[in-house]
């Protein structure tokens, strides 16, 4: 089958924004747009759009520097913290992103309030005027109900810090209004990423893109990659664990010809689960979305790895788990996991960081042949 | 010069055998009450509000005391296995995890004193992002129910915090966390009095209130004393068994009692002038966790260097943080003890300015940080803070160690580091 002109487009389109995912926001910065940049994936975008500023997710290390160095931050920062937040800090210490108007921290694990803590202290020493106007925004994910009006108040607050940078108040109308646009772009991601339409590398990509592009753009090349032929049929596996900002644990699983058709991790497609409430109040809205569903470490109550965006079975031969090195927190449910999965009758192994470790890359190998040769769990 | 010091290196203080009976009759009547009576009993993190379950005589047991039972037995290798058989990677921190492997293994003949019955209540306070996880998990396997303290954050690190976290509390802490923490206060209590099926009584919380700042004062007399001694009077070790009894066991009369009796001694000490190394040159801190299982090694230097450790955070921790001054509020008051214990302990603005009033007062010219293997909580803000330590003129030595696996300990790799760093960097 031969790819239509839009879907051409929107890979092109694709593809740039993933090599300069930067680039849209300093151009908007340029034109003389204020610019609000944020951490995580629990960050309420439709506030920060609400106020009139473009909201920009800050990834760690921008594709084709995985192997940047941290000298900078090594000083001040423990080797064993989170691999994105030494990159981004060794590249904040450069004065890369010293022309956001605002960057926001969202509390919502401890690497990244200890983060904030960091960026505090560094402002303080030679280079700290290198450092973008940081905010901490103290959301918290326990399910009481002090919880939810502690939330609602650090929300006002938010909006309050929000206009003081961009002059404009997010009000309850503005607010609105942005949640019916960010969950058209959720849609149509869930839309997409079961459509068979899309390989693993492509949908991580795509999720990304919603993360640092316009959202009617989110939309656009979204229409246009509906016109590619189906993507050819490959080992289906879920992916859970850690954070994948890069897509190299993906092309390595996909060099064996496994293909992740759905991950848990907050740059993957589970950032577009769920949608905001448009029917409650619209703080209310943001503030049940973003702590039951915002995706940290904090969270809660977490999703079922083997099912799709849609909550239905993926239809994946098995779900594999990669943590990071020094993760501290989310190996703890892999055993019980792996015991429910696999009396599902999909394998559940697990794999450790470094991705190019050798580890990791034997860890693939095994479960490529095991898969392959038609075996799933107890292979 | 001043008449010589007699030394009283290997006279502990008197009151250290009295802390250590005190715990060794904490388990009596635990085992008694809890193990073999089926009392309700609480499992409880080890920077969480205690005090609400002192105040209803309901026993709290930390899992940082069972896990070091664990590896004290030397258990913790059997509990490794298991971990890894189960399926948790090797870098999931073990200490706070060993007493949960007991529950999960079940056998009653390999875990001390038989393993923890069930409790009625696990409490966790949220620092960190793993904690929700074990405790959950735990509860899961006792059937037992849980509560998660969770912490907003501090925005602001106002400097000096010790100068106004016994009064001036309520400006230090930020007004908006202490009504958080103080709604969770009430709604834990509510949830301790049904799981314990016991009555909280207001009148006896606050009489535990006004105890633990008496006691905060004596501990402050005994550090005050050994900052200002001409030669330091009694060991890291034995500070460390006084105070922490009288910290778990805080609320007490005996925690009154014992500090007062712990101040005196030390006084007297000094008044005869007694040092536990007259020929005293060089005074050291020690930062960060302490080393539970060789706490020996505090003293290694003594003899070689005539370098003492006279301080760590445990040795006035109870004054500085836990002292809380109120007038009609105790439950406020304890909300601002709990809130930010973490922050001044760990955090690098706090815990280095704490640390470099604490190398004036007590004229150290060194200090050792040990930061546990494998364990990115426990070394947060090591680095940010040796930077302002060393920038401020104190030279740090960063060590690092298992908390469980004493195995990987070499001490005599660690004693010839640590007195390399005192000829380099502090003899000079
Ligand atoms: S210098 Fe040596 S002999 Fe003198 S008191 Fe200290 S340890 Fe004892
Ligand atoms: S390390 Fe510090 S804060 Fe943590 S439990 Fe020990 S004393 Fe408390």
């Amino acid at each position: 089958m031969i790819m239509g002109n839009n879907a051409a487009r929107a890979l092109a389109r694709l593809g740039g924004a993933w090599s300069a995912p930067d680039a849209t926001a300093r151009q908007k910065k340029a034109e003389g747009e204020p610019v609000v940049g944020f951490l995580g994936a629990t960050a309420p975008v439709e506030m920060i759009a609400a106020s009139r500023a473009y909201p920009f997710r800050l990834k760690g290390t921008a594709p084709g520097t995985e192997d940047l160095t941290t000298e900078f931050a090594d000083r001040l920062m423990e080797p064993v913290r989170e691999a994105y937040l030494r990159h981004l800090f060794d590249r904040m210490l450069k004065g890369e992103f010293q022309w956001l108007d605002l960057l926001v921290i969202p509390r919502t694990s401890e690497g990244l309030l200890q983060f904030y803590y960091l960026l505090d202290y560094a402002k303080s020493l030679e280079h700290g005027e290198r450092l973008p106007p940081v905010y901490l925004l103290d959301f918290l994910q326990t399910p009481h109900d002090y919880s939810v009006r502690y939330n609602h108040s650090m929300l006002c607050e938010f909006a309050n810090r929000l206009e003081e940078v961009t002059g404009t108040r997010p009000d309850s109308a503005s607010i609105s209004q942005q949640i019916v646009r960010y969950n058209a772009g959720r849609a149509a991601f869930r839309n997409i990423s079961v459509g068979g339409k899309l390989d693993g590398v492509q949908r991580l990509k795509l999720a990304a893109f919603g993360q640092h592009e316009p959202i009617e753009d989110f939309c656009s090349i979204i229409e246009g990659l509906a016109e590619l032929p189906p993507c050819p049929s490959a080992v289906r596996i879920g992916l859970s664990g850690s954070p994948h900002e890069n897509a190299s644990l993906y092309e390595a699983l996909a060099a064996h010809g496994l293909d992740v058709a759905v991950e848990d991790h907050d740059w993957g497609g589970a950032i577009y689960e769920h949608d905001v409430s448009e029917a409650a109040e619209p703080i209310e809205a943001l503030e049940t979305r973003y702590r039951l569903y915002g995706i940290s470490m904090r969270q809660f109550q977490r999703r079922h790895p083997e099912l799709d965006l849609n909550g239905e079975e993926a239809r994946v031969k098995a779900v594999a788990f990669y943590f990071e090195e020094n993760d501290d927190t989310l190996g703890w449910e892999y055993p019980d996991e792996r015991v429910r999965l696999e009396r599902l009758g999909i394998a559940a192994p697990m794999l450790r960081g470094p991705v190019n470790g050798e580890a990791c890359l034997g860890g693939i190998a095994d479960l490529a042949a095991r898969l392959q040769n038609g075996g799933t769990a107890h292979g | 010069m001043g008449e010589i010091f007699t030394s009283v290196a290997n006279e502990p203080l008197a009151t250290t055998a009295l802390a250590k009976e005190k715990q060794k009759g904490w388990f009596v009547d635990f085992r008694t009450r809890s193990m073999e009576q089926g009392e309700p009993y609480v499992i409880a993190a080890a920077v969480s509000p205690h005090e609400i379950f002192h105040t209803m005589d309901v026993p709290v047991v930390t899992n940082t005391w069972y896990s070091s039972i664990i590896s004290a037995k030397r258990q913790s290798p059997y509990y490794f296995d298991l971990m890894e058989k189960l399926g948790f990677h090797a870098d999931l921190p073990r200490y706070l995890s060993l007493p949960m492997m007991t529950t999960l293994d079940n056998d009653p003949e390999r875990a001390p004193y038989g393993g923890l019955p069930k409790p009625a209540l696990i409490l966790d306070r949220l620092r960190g992002d793993y904690a929700q996880r074990i405790s959950s998990k735990w509860a899961k396997a006792f059937d037992a129910e849980t509560f998660f303290l969770d912490v907003p954050a501090q925005k602001k690190l106002i400097p000096n915090w010790w100068e106004l976290a016994q009064h001036d509390w309520e400006t230090l802490y930020e007004s908006h966390r202490l009504d958080y923490q103080v709604e969770q206060l009430k709604a834990l209590i509510e949830v301790a009095e049904r799981t314990c099926g016991r009555r909280f009584d207001m009148d006896e919380f606050e009489g535990e209130m006004h105890r633990i700042n008496k006691a905060g004062e004596n501990v402050a007399r005994a550090r005050d004393a050994i900052a200002s001694a001409e030669k330091c009077p009694v060991s890291l070790p034995d500070q460390l068994t006084n105070v922490m009894a009288a910290t778990w066991n805080r609320g007490s009369q005996w925690s009154v009692d014992h500090t007062a009796a712990y101040a005196d001694c030390i006084e007297a000490r000094i008044a005869e002038r007694q040092a536990i190394c007259p020929g005293e040159k060089t005074r050291l801190l020690w930062l960060n966790t302490g080393l539970w299982f060789n706490t020996g090694f505090y003293r290694a230097f003594e003899e070689s260097h005539n370098a003492v450790f006279v301080w760590s955070m445990y040795s006035n921790y109870f004054s500085d943080g836990y002292r809380k001054y109120f007038k009609d509020d105790p439950l406020r008051a304890l909300a601002a003890r709990s809130i930010s214990m973490n922050e001044q302990l760990h955090l690098p603005p706090w815990m280095a300015g704490w640390i470099l009033k604490q190398a004036e007062d007590f004229r150290a010219s060194g200090a050792v940080m040990l930061t546990p293997i494998g364990d990115r909580l426990s070394s947060y803000g090591t680095r940010a803070c040796i930077d302002m330590l060393e920038r401020a003129g104190l030279p740090v030595l960063e060590v690092s160690a298992s908390m469980v696996d004493a195995r990987l300990w070499d001490n005599d790799a660690m004693i010839a580091k640590v007195g390399d760093f005192i000829d380099r960097r502090i003899k000079a």
